[in-house]
């Protein structure tokens, strides 16, 4: 909300300027004026490498009378001005469409033309259709390459081109906002009686929209229509600056997204497609790559869930049992979906499919072992945040199953091997998941069950004949932590001793205990020979955590505007015992220090024990999420973390 | 079905021949322990079995046939059965077969030929380019497994029966080559890490037949590619024809189809020659023209790579460029040559093997060596070497990518070598300066940068390629040390003529000092130097391609506590075969100075001398790493 409002402020302080603006600039295509030519900076944004002066769109339907049919003709004009070298970049672009091979989405109509001032007089260098090309993608995608000719700072470029698709759940995005500043974004749709859209604005709170019936009365067939305009504008929107820490840019951006509610017939009757989320769930659930497919695996689920030889095993122990099954024999090809991608007896058969083929099939074992499963439908972090108020099909992008057992509720995923039966991957923590069930809206949170969290605790010995420090460490992870390491390792414990290897330091000894069960941490042990941090006439320096706690802050940012999401809360425990050599004595031990507030946990204490120094250090961040405005503070304790961790212990010889 | 496929062959033999080898790769899968012919190599999660190739030519069209066995041993080998197999447009390629099958050959699942898509392989820094990719996926769930699989390639226009570098990273335990030619087709070729063809001859045809195997290792740091010993084979005719007619005999006969094949391409439209004759008014000297000619390409182009036909060697023609204003780095080197030579100045086309590892150069074998196009421009004293890609390079610079090596220049019948020069410490020095207001907690930093070679290069690119939002990001993520906040940064090119920038920052460095008993314990900041493997763990040689040079001036300020006090490290000088290193220290008021020099020579390092280099760097390490204790006031 604080994000919108300051995008409101941002808008309505940035008009006055605008204003003034306005005559210098046309929003019209085909017309550039001397201004948009001359310019060299943008008051607004004196560092924008280019400015998009206006982006224009015009959706409509046109009239297929060969096929008798209804299109969707979605034409875009813009003109942008290139300030920077940097620049040129946005003189290239990429046209998706999709391309079934019997009918495919077309483009036509591209006009791009290039203007340039030189020595007063202006020149124009206009697209050639032989510099467009096709690339395929896939079997069913493709995108059309092109550079405008002639470009370079100062150049003022101008496009137009149209697709035009028989597929109306097709309507593509409106975007308002990029990453350089735009003058002016206006998206006009003239809608028909027979397909109706609803839509949602992301990144502002709300757009001002005008409309107007047209007069033209329209004929198609024995239809007789009118065309109601809908204008829906902006201007002077500031550039997006991408940050560290978010899950999707396109949670922020300001955009418009469509998705097709309805079709009304001419014979009076109309199909609802999607327009409230249980309807969304039937359809889910009468789809032949969401529920038909689950139903189809079932055969072959069934058949496999009896050689499993579960029947006596508790709930929790058969899903444990399938979730590893389906994780083990069958490999995820990296494609997320919330719809298979091929039908159950060619994923059995493949052994290898989308998100959905795996989570879907998972589905099917669990109901085949007759446990209360459902699916839920969500959307991953990369490809933003789902809204409930809207029910948009293709917000959803991701299925995984969820159990009940008893008064609890399980979520699987059968993607990842190196996670616990029950820890989902960082691409679904991504706040809510639909549950797919008939007639119903219910929406589950998704939260990592556990912190990503690691304990690590040295023995240390020092031998000041050497200067050389040994230790013995022991490590156990927890959650997101164990999983870095079996991925890390490609699940294969083998390669931990390269991993752990680090300049100046000789690792010995790997003894791993605890990691191919998943369900358990990742525990292994080592020993470590290394230098101290500095051995000279005033001492022996040691960290007593060797470098391997916290080093480095990973806030690296001055400020920030959004919020940050560290996916999980985080967590770390250190326990140092340093044995005194005979002769030498704790010269210098940190302070005891520490903090405990709604955002984070913070202690640490140093004290002598004998002859030993034991050292503890914890942090525990409690929030998943904080807020811009908390950004400081956390950047300030997790210095203030890395600091204390990092403080070195002074052993010196003891004074005769 | 798959043998329907085939019927369109167009020699009835090569048809027989494909037959039989898709029969024989049902034995191999089933009979390689026979031939493999190394000890059982360290677990790996997959290996290549077996990789026959078996080339011919039919009428004028190479046909080459594929024949692979993998093993996938673990989950981590599963990326092993993601084939992609690449083809250009004048290429026609056919999936013969392929199959899964279990430890005992029997075969569990085939390939069916609706799971084989085509799509473009991916245009990575390339606008588009007309090669393709045939792919399909081949996994299994019990391990091990194998996947088999064969394919047919049929190229109209070809320079190579076969180029085969084995794949490193994954184990190979038989590959074979076959090379089949009638007996008077003279044929040309070179091996490396493997043994020199067995050649036979019947029935009016020569047979070469290289066979290899290797055990992939991991490279160490700045190892060269030779230190990995992979076994790779060229196989060249004598003649060909690819766009035009051409020749492998000797460089110059390879220098000389270039040539032919772009000899048309130079041709400037008049509106240009004008443009030229407009900005050369009354400009005599020669290394003027091309100062001038070089800021109208930097100012007027742009690299947009669109790969079209001929392999990559044919150029867009100087038109193309002139009416698009951009190519690729043929394109832009053809257009700027075009306008050197109507302004009367001599330039020549150069190809060269672009990369930052310096290629092992190799003149005795003709073959196409090289990925890259610069221009060069004989001149006195010194030649000029242009990078035309480059739209902020000072002509003259040509980058650490094209440094130091062997490269075709172009001139007909009289192509020949040239070297580019290499990097001298000079070209790449960096000079920093860093002043420090200290502080316990955080500590404002200033930075000024004068910087050279590849920091020069890639500074330049953040700086003339994203904003300044985007270059910030990039250098917190990548370049600049965990401690530092960058809270300002500004860039500035000092002389344009002059490839060095300067750029000031502001930051926040936290911690440079902390309390350790009655002591501040300051930290050098000091540029972090690769970590080396110790001797003990290094088995392979060691190649710099570029110095590297920084001289640093270090202030430390630190209100309320005086510096003169300061233990200071006495100063040290290392001189060595590998380079030079100085560090010393001196006060002043309140000021704590400290002067850096380090200097690492290029050049290779073998194995034998590592240990003293190692020791160099070590010597390095422990300079940095040295804390100073200043005591606090009582």
């Amino acid at each position: 909300m604080k994000r919108t409002f300051f995008i409101i402020c941002t808008l309505f302080l940035s008009c006055s300027v605008a204003r003034a603006q306005v005559k210098a600039f046309t929003f019209e295509y085909g017309k550039v004026t001397q201004y948009e030519l001359n310019f060299t900076d943008y008051p607004l944004a004196p560092d924008a490498e280019a400015v998009m002066i206006y982006e224009n769109g015009d959706y409509h339907f046109t009239t297929d009378h060969q096929r008798g049919r209804f299109e969707l003709v979605m034409v875009k004009s813009l003109k942008l001005k290139i300030l920077k070298q940097a620049g040129i970049k946005y003189a290239g672009f990429e046209i998706p469409l999709y391309a079934d091979n019997s009918d495919p989405e077309r483009l036509s109509a591209v006009e791009g033309t290039t203007y340039n001032m030189e020595n007063g007089n202006m020149s124009k260098a206009s697209l050639e259709r032989r510099n467009i090309f096709e690339e395929k993608r896939d079997g069913r995608h493709v995108v059309m390459k092109f550079a405008m000719p002639d470009v370079r700072e100062g150049s003022v470029v101008e496009l137009t081109y149209t697709v035009t698709t028989p597929y109306y759940f097709n309507m593509r995005e409106w975007s308002f906002q990029y990453s350089i500043p735009v003058l002016h974004s206006e998206l006009r749709y003239r809608a028909i009686p027979y397909y109706e859209y609803i839509y949602i604005a992301k990144g502002v709170a709300q757009l001002k929209m005008e409309q107007k019936l047209l007069n033209n009365e329209l004929q198609f067939g024995n239809l007789r229509y009118k065309e109601l305009q809908y204008k829906i504008s902006l201007d002077s929107i500031p550039a997006f600056c991408d940050e560290d820490f978010i899950a999707s840019v396109n949670d922020y951006r300001i955009s418009l997204n469509f998705q097709l509610a309805t079709i009304y017939r001419p014979d009076g009757n109309k199909q609802r497609i999607m327009s409230s989320w249980p309807e969304i769930c039937n359809e889910l659930l009468k789809h032949d790559k969401f529920g038909k497919y689950m139903k189809a695996a079932e055969i072959a689920a069934t058949s496999i869930v009896n050689s499993l030889g579960i029947n006596d095993k508790s709930d929790i122990e058969k899903l444990q049992i399938i979730t590893h099954y389906v994780r083990q024999n069958f490999s995820w090809d990296g494609q997320t979906s919330c719809f298979a991608s091929m039908k159950a007896p060619d994923f059995l058969r493949q052994k290898t499919g989308n998100s959905a083929d795996l989570n879907l099939f998972l589905a099917a074992m669990l109901r085949a072992a007759r446990l209360d499963v459902s699916p839920l439908a969500l959307s991953t972090r990369e490809h933003g945040l789902v809204n409930p108020e809207y029910p948009f099909i293709h917000m959803l992008n991701y299925t995984l199953p969820q159990v009940a057992v008893g008064d609890s509720t399980i979520l699987l995923d059968a993607t990842d091997p190196w996670l616990g039966y029950d820890e989902l991957p960082a691409r679904c923590i991504n706040v809510l998941a639909l549950q797919v069930k008939d007639n119903a809206e219910t929406w589950h949170e998704i939260r990592q069950k556990q912190h990503a969290s690691t304990e690590k605790s040295f023995h240390i010995s020092l031998a000041p004949e050497t200067a050389r420090i040994t230790a013995g460490v022991n490590v156990s992870a927890y959650g997101f932590d164990a999983w870095e390491y079996r991925w890390k390792c490609k699940g294969n414990y083998e390669h931990l001793s390269e991993m752990l290897q680090k300049e100046d330091e000789t690792v010995t000894g790997v003894s791993v205990t605890g990691w191919n069960d998943t369900e358990k941490p990742v525990t292994f042990s080592y020993a470590v020979t290394a230098t101290p941090a500095k051995d000279d006439a005033d001492g022996i320096y040691i960290r007593p955590f060797l470098n391997q706690s916290l080093t480095a802050n990973i806030f690296r940012q001055a400020t920030r505007t959004l919020p940050v999401d560290l996916i999980t809360f985080k967590a770390g425990r250190y326990h140092s015992i340093i044995d005194l050599p005979d002769g030498y004595t704790a010269g210098f031990l940190p302070e005891k220090t520490g903090f405990s507030n709604k955002l984070m946990d913070f202690g640490y204490e140093a004290r002598i024990n004998g002859r030993q120094i034991e050292v503890t250090g914890y942090y525990l961040f409690k929030q998943n999420v904080y807020s811009a405005r908390e950004y400081p503070v956390i950047k300030i304790y997790y210095e203030t973390v890395v600091k204390k961790f990092n403080e070195e212990i002074v052993i010196e010889k003891q004074r005769e | 079905m798959f043998f329907a496929i085939f019927a369109t062959f167009l020699d009835r033999r090569c048809m027989k021949k494909f037959v039989l080898l898709t029969l024989l790769t049902l034995l191999i899968s089933q009979a390689y322990t026979v031939w493999a012919v190394l000890p059982s190599p360290q677990q790996y999660g997959g290996e290549v079995l077996s990789h026959t190739v078996y080339c011919t030519v039919a009428g004028s069209k190479l046909v080459r046939t594929d024949s692979v066995v993998y093993q996938i041993n673990d989950r981590s080998g599963d990326e092993l059965g993601e084939v992609a197999l690449p083809f250009s447009k004048n290429e026609k390629l056919t999936v013969g077969g392929a199959w899964i099958e279990d430890m005992d050959g029997n075969v569990i699942r085939k390939l069916k030929k609706q799971d084989i898509g085509t799509q473009n392989i991916s245009s990575y820094g390339a606008l588009y380019r007309d090669e393709f990719v045939r792919t399909f996926t081949m996994k299994h769930n019990r391990y091990p497994y194998r996947v088999v699989y064969s394919y047919r390639t049929i190229t109209s226009d070809w320079l190579y029966f076969a180029e085969e570098a084995l794949r490193n990273g994954v184990p190979v335990r038989r590959f074979r080559l076959t090379v089949d030619v009638l007996a008077d087709v003279p044929v040309r070729y070179r091996q490396e890490h493997m043994a020199p063809p067995e050649i036979s001859e019947s029935d009016g045809h020569i047979r070469y037949v290289w066979t290899a195997a290797h055990i992939p290792s991991p490279r160490q740091l700045y190892a060269p590619d030779s230190a990995l010993r992979v076994p790779h084979v060229c196989v060249t005719p004598q003649t060909f024809s690819y766009g035009v007619s051409g020749s492998w005999a000797s460089w110059q006969t390879f220098g000389e189809w270039i040539a032919r094949l772009n000899a048309k391409a130079r041709t400037l439209p008049s509106a240009e020659k004008q443009k030229v004759d407009g900005l050369l008014n009354g400009v005599t000297d020669a290394r003027q023209k091309v100062g001038i000619l070089y800021q109208y390409l930097q100012r007027y182009t742009r690299y947009v790579n669109v790969k079209l036909g001929v392999g990559g060697f044919r150029t867009y023609p100087a038109a193309y460029v002139v009416a698009n204003r951009y190519g690729d780095c043929k394109a832009l080197c053809n257009y700027m040559q075009a306008l050197l030579e109507y302004a009367g100045v001599p330039a020549f086309y150069t190809l060269v093997a672009a990369g930052t590892q310096l290629p092992e150069s190799d003149r005795g074998f003709p073959h196409q060596a090289f990925n890259h196009i610069i221009l060069t421009v004989p001149m006195s004293p010194d030649t000029l070497f242009l990078e035309c890609t480059a739209k902020n390079f000072p002509a003259g610079y040509s980058g650490t990518f094209t440094q130091g090596r062997d490269a075709l220049l172009i001139d007909g019948a009289d192509s020949r070598f040239v070297r580019t020069p290499a990097m001298t410490p000079d070209d790449v020095r960096c000079e920093r300066k860093f002043v420090t207001e200290l502080a316990v907690d955080a500590s404002e930093m200033a930075i000024e940068l004068l910087a050279r070679g590849d920091e020069y290069e890639l500074l330049l690119f953040l700086a003339s390629e994203m904003n300044r939002s985007q270059a910030e990001r990039i250098l917190r993520q990548y370049s600049l040390p965990a401690a530092l906040t960058l809270t300002g940064l500004q860039t500035e090119i000092p002389l344009p003529d002059v490839p060095a920038i300067r750029v000031t920052a502001q930051a926040q460095m936290q911690p440079v000092c902390r309390k350790a008993g009655n002591n501040l314990v300051l930290n050098l900041f000091a540029p972090d130097l690769p970590a080396f493997e110790p001797p003990h763990m290094r088995t392979q040689p060691a190649m710099l391609d570029v110095p590297l040079h920084i001289c640093d001036s270090i202030i430390y300020r630190l209100a309320d506590v005086p510096v003169s006090g300061a233990a200071l490290p006495p100063p040290t000088i290392l001189t060595s075969p590998f380079g030079n290193y100085s560090l010393s220290f001196q006060t002043s008021d309140d000021e704590l100075l400290i002067y850096r020099e380090l200097c690492i020579n290029s050049g290779f390092i073998p194995i034998g001398q590592y240990a003293d280099f190692y020791g160099f760097i070590q010597a390095i390490n422990n300079c940095n790493k040295r804390d100073i204790l200043i005591p606090l006031p009582l």
